[in-house]
C-alpha cells in the first residue's frame, strides 16, 4: 500500500542572487512497512527533501501526497494537526521536552491529541518497554544517555500513532554501539509491528541496515535499490 | 499539560529567575512600603489636625473669614449651640472669641491670633492642651494666663510663667493692651501652628476688648463619626440663620485634606513606574528564555504544538514568574506593613526636616485593603503585557529553520 507519494519535488533556496536547487525534482513512493535510507554526502538535500515529505518546509514545485492527503495544500494549523496525527518524527538532537521525564515526554503528543490519561499511562509505558527504557521512566532527559535519549525520541515518535516515522540523520550524535542498539530497535518495531520508517544518514553502517537505500546527490535521486535481506 | 511545562520551565535556569523574582519582590516592596509610609504619614498629620489644630466642623459668621472684624459675631454663642447639640451626630461644642493682636516680651514681638476659650468646653472639642509636656506648664486655669505654642516661644524667648504683653483693638476701635503670664507652651508639631495661635481664657479676653461674652467668633464642633462629615455639616446649616456658615475641617485646612488624595496619585503613580520598569527587565529575561530554546521551540511545534498553545505555554511563563515575585512581593510587604503599623516606624533619623510641615517623625504605615488588591491587578497586567512581546517572538519561529539552526 502506498503510503507516502512524492511527484517532481523541487525545492530552491534564494540565498540573495544565489539560488540553491536544494532538491532538484525527485519522484519517489515508499509503501507501508518499509525501512528506507535516504542517504548521500553532507549538502545534497537530505534534511530538505524529509522536512518537505514531513510537510515542516513547503516545496517551490512539485507534490506530496501522504495517505491521500496532498500535503503542500494543507495550511497553519491544518497543516499542524495533520504532521501531529500522521507523521512521527526524530531529530538529530533537541529531540526531548528537558523538563519533563521521559514517560512525560512521550505522553505530551497524545495529550497534544486529547487522549484520556488512562489511554497515555498505558500508551506510553508500552512503548517505553518497546525501546528497552521501561525502567527510566521517570528519568528527566539529562539524566539520560545520548542513545537513550534517542530511544524515547522513537518512543515519543509512535506515540501519535502515526502512519510513518522520519528520523534525520537520527544517529549522527551517537558512537556505534547506542547507533547499533537504536537501529536494532528500528528494525524491530518495523518488522514486528509493520511501521515504516525513513530516515537519513551518511554513516555505511546505518545503511547496510536499511531494506531499501534511496541515494541523493545535488538534489536528485542518483539510485534507488532494494535490499534483500536473509 | 502547557501550564506545568510552562511552570516547570519557569525553573530551568533558576538563577536567572530567582533574579527576576527578587527583583519584582524588591520593587513590589520598595514601591508598596514607602507608599504606606507616606500614606501613614498622610493620616497621621489629619489626625494630629483634627485633634489640635480644626474642629471637625466650625460655625462662624459669614463675614468674619473675609474680615475678622470683630463686629462678624455670632449673636447669643450659646443658643446656637443648643441648636447645633441637638442635630444628630454632633458630640461636643465650644465657642471661641478670636482677636488679631500683637504679642510683646521685653525682646521680641510677633502677630498672634489670638482666641478666647472656655477651659471646660475647649476640652471636649481640641486635644491641644494635652500636647503640653509635663516641663512645659499647664493648660489655662487663671484669668491673666496664656498658653502659647513652642514656635512663638523660642521666637519671641517666653518660658513658662514669662510675661507677654498683648496689644489689640478692642470692640470702640481703641488700642488696648493686657499683660498675662505663659501657663504653657503647646507643640502641635505643626511649626505654622504653633507661632501663630495663642489661647486665653475666654472672659479675660472679652473683658479687655469689651466684647460681650455672650456672642462668639466661632463654634467648634466634634462629631462622632467623620464620615458623617458632611451629612452633619448640612443638618446643621439647615437649622442656622443664613447669616452664619457652618465649614468642615476641609474646608479650614484644605491643604491637608487634599494631601490624601493627592497622596493617592503619588502612590499609584509610584508603583507604576516601578512595575514599567519590572515589566521591562521581565520582557528582557523571557526573551532570553525564548532565543535559548529556539531549536526547542521548533521542535515542539514540528511534532503538534500549534502556534496558540505556543504563545500560552510562554505567556504562562511570563506570568507565573511576574506573579510568582509578586504574590511574595505583596505578602511580605503586607506583613511588614503590618508590622510597623503596629509598632511605629521611626524616621527621626532622618532628621527634623518632616516637623516643619507638620508631620511626626514616627510614623504608623498603613495601606488600604484596596490599595492591594489594585496594584495585584496592576502586577498581573503587567505579566500580561510583559508576556505579549515575547510570546510573539516565539511564534514568529519556523520549525524548519529553528530545528536547523544548530548546523
Ligand atoms: N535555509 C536555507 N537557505 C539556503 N540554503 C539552504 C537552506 N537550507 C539548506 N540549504 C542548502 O540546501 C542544500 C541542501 O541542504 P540539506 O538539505 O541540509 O542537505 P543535507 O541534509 O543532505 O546535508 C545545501 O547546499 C544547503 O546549503
Ligand atoms: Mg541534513
Amino acid at each position: 500500500m502506498k503510503i507516502i507519494e512524492v511527484k517532481d519535488l523541487k525545492k530552491i533556496y534564494k540565498d540573495g542572487d544565489i539560488e540553491v536547487n536544494a532538491v532538484n525534482g525527485i519522484n519517489l513512493t515508499i509503501n507501508q512497512g518499509e525501512f528506507v535510507a535516504v542517504v548521500g554526502p553532507s549538502g545534497s538535500g537530505k534534511t530538505t527533501f524529509l522536512n518537505m515529505v514531513g510537510g515542516l518546509d513547503s516545496p517551490t514545485e512539485g507534490e506530496i501526497i501522504v495517505d491521500n492527503v496532498n500535503v503542500s495544500s494543507l495550511k497553519g494549523s491544518q497543516l499542524i494537526d495533520f504532521r501531529m496525527n500522521n507523521i512521527g518524527f526524530v531529530f538529530q538532537s533537541y529531540n526531548l521536552i528537558p523538563v519533563l521525564t521521559a514517560k512525560e515526554n512521550i505522553e505530551f503528543v497524545m495529550h497534544l491529541q486529547g487522549k484520556s490519561k488512562k489511554e497515555r499511562d498505558k500508551r506510553a509505558m508500552e512503548l517505553l518497554d518497546a525501546v528497552g527504557l521501561g525502567d527510566r521512566a521517570d528519568s528527566r532527559p539529562s539524566k539520560l544517555s545520548g542513545g537513550q535519549q534517542q530511544r524515547v525520541a522513537v518512543a515519543r515518535a509512535l506515540a501519535s500513532k502515526p502512519k510513518f516515522i522520519l528520523a534525520d540523520e537520527p544517529t549522527a550524535n551517537l558512537d556505534s554501539k547506542t547507533t547499533a542498539v537504536l537501529l536494532d530497535i528500528m528494525e524491530k518495531l518495523n518488522k514486528d509491528e509493520n511501521i515504516t520508517f525513513v530516515f537519513s544518514t551518511h554513516d555505511p553502517r546505518v545503511m547496510k541496515k536499511a531494506r531499501r537505500i534511496v541515494t541523493i546527490e545535488d538534489g536528485v535521486i542518483i539510485s534507488d535499490n532494494i535490499v534483500k535481506k536473509e | 499539560m502547557i501550564t506545568s511545562i510552562a511552570w516547570k520551565n519557569v525553573w530551568r535556569n533558576k538563577t536567572r529567575s530567582l533574579v527576576v523574582i527578587f527583583a519584582v519582590i524588591f520593587g513590589m516592596f520598595g514601591g508598596i512600603f514607602s507608599s504606606a509610609v507616606m500614606t501613614g504619614m498622610v493620616e497621621l498629620r489629619i489626625k494630629k489636625a483634627l485633634q489640635n489644630e480644626v474642629p471637625h466642623i466650625l460655625i462662624r459668621h459669614k463675614d468674619f473669614v473675609a474680615n475678622k472684624e470683630l463686629k462678624y459675631y455670632i449673636n447669643n454663642a450659646d443658643s446656637i449651640i443648643e441648636i447645633v447639640k441637638g442635630v444628630e451626630g454632633v458630640k461636643n461644642c465650644s465657642r471661641r472669641t478670636d482677636i488679631i493682636a500683637m504679642a510683646n516680651t521685653a525682646k521680641a514681638a510677633s502677630g498672634v491670633m489670638v482666641f478666647g476659650v472656655d477651659t471646660m468646653l475647649e476640652k471636649k472639642v481640641c486635644m491641644l492642651y494635652k500636647t503640653i509636656c509635663d516641663t512645659c506648664g499647664n493648660y489655662l486655669t487663671k484669668s491673666n494666663q496664656i498658653v502659647i505654642g513652642k514656635r512663638l516661644a523660642s521666637k519671641i524667648k517666653a518660658k513658662v510663667k514669662s510675661k507677654i504683653v498683648l496689644t489689640l483693638q478692642s470692640t470702640d476701635g481703641n488700642l488696648t493692651g493686657g499683660v498675662f503670664r505663659v501657663a504653657g507652651i503647646f507643640e502641635t508639631k505643626n511649626a505654622a501652628f504653633d507661632e501663630g495661635n495663642v489661647y486665653l481664657l475666654n472672659s479675660s479676653l472679652c473683658n479687655l476688648i469689651n466684647f460681650d461674652e455672650n456672642n462668639a467668633h466661632e463654634i467648634s464642633v466634634m462629631i462622632k463619626n467623620l464620615e458623617e462629615l458632611d451629612n452633619i455639616q448640612a443638618s446643621i446649616k439647615a437649622k442656622l440663620p443664613n447669616n452664619y456658615e457652618v465649614v468642615t475641617w476641609k474646608q479650614l485646612q484644605p491643604e491637608t485634606a487634599g494631601m490624601s488624595d493627592m497622596m493617592d496619585v503619588m502612590l499609584y503613580i509610584t508603583i507604576g513606574i516601578i512595575l514599567l520598569a519590572l515589566g521591562f527587565g521581565i520582557i528582557n529575561t523571557m526573551l532570553m528564555a525564548v532565543l535559548e530554546r529556539v531549536k526547542e521551540l521548533g521542535m515542539l511545534m514540528a511534532i503538534g504544538m500549534n502556534k496558540l498553545k505556543v504563545f500560552k505555554m510562554i505567556m504562562f511563563e511570563t506570568i507565573m514568574l511576574t506573579l510568582t515575585g509578586g504574590a511574595i512581593g505583596l505578602i511580605v510587604t503586607y506583613f511588614i506593613v503590618l508590622y510597623y503599623g503596629h509598632v511605629g516606624l521611626d524616621l527621626g533619623f532622618l532628621g527634623n526636616g518632616y516637623e516643619a510641615f507638620g508631620f511626626d517623625s514616627v510614623i504608623n504605615p498603613k495601606l488600604d485593603g484596596e490599595f492591594y488588591f489594585v496594584v495585584t491587578i496592576l502586577v498581573i497586567l503587567t505579566g500580561v503585557l510583559a508576556s505579549i512581546y515575547p510570546a510573539l517572538k516565539a511564534l514568529k519561529l519556523n520549525p524548519v529553520e529553528a530545528i536547523r539552526a544548530d548546523n
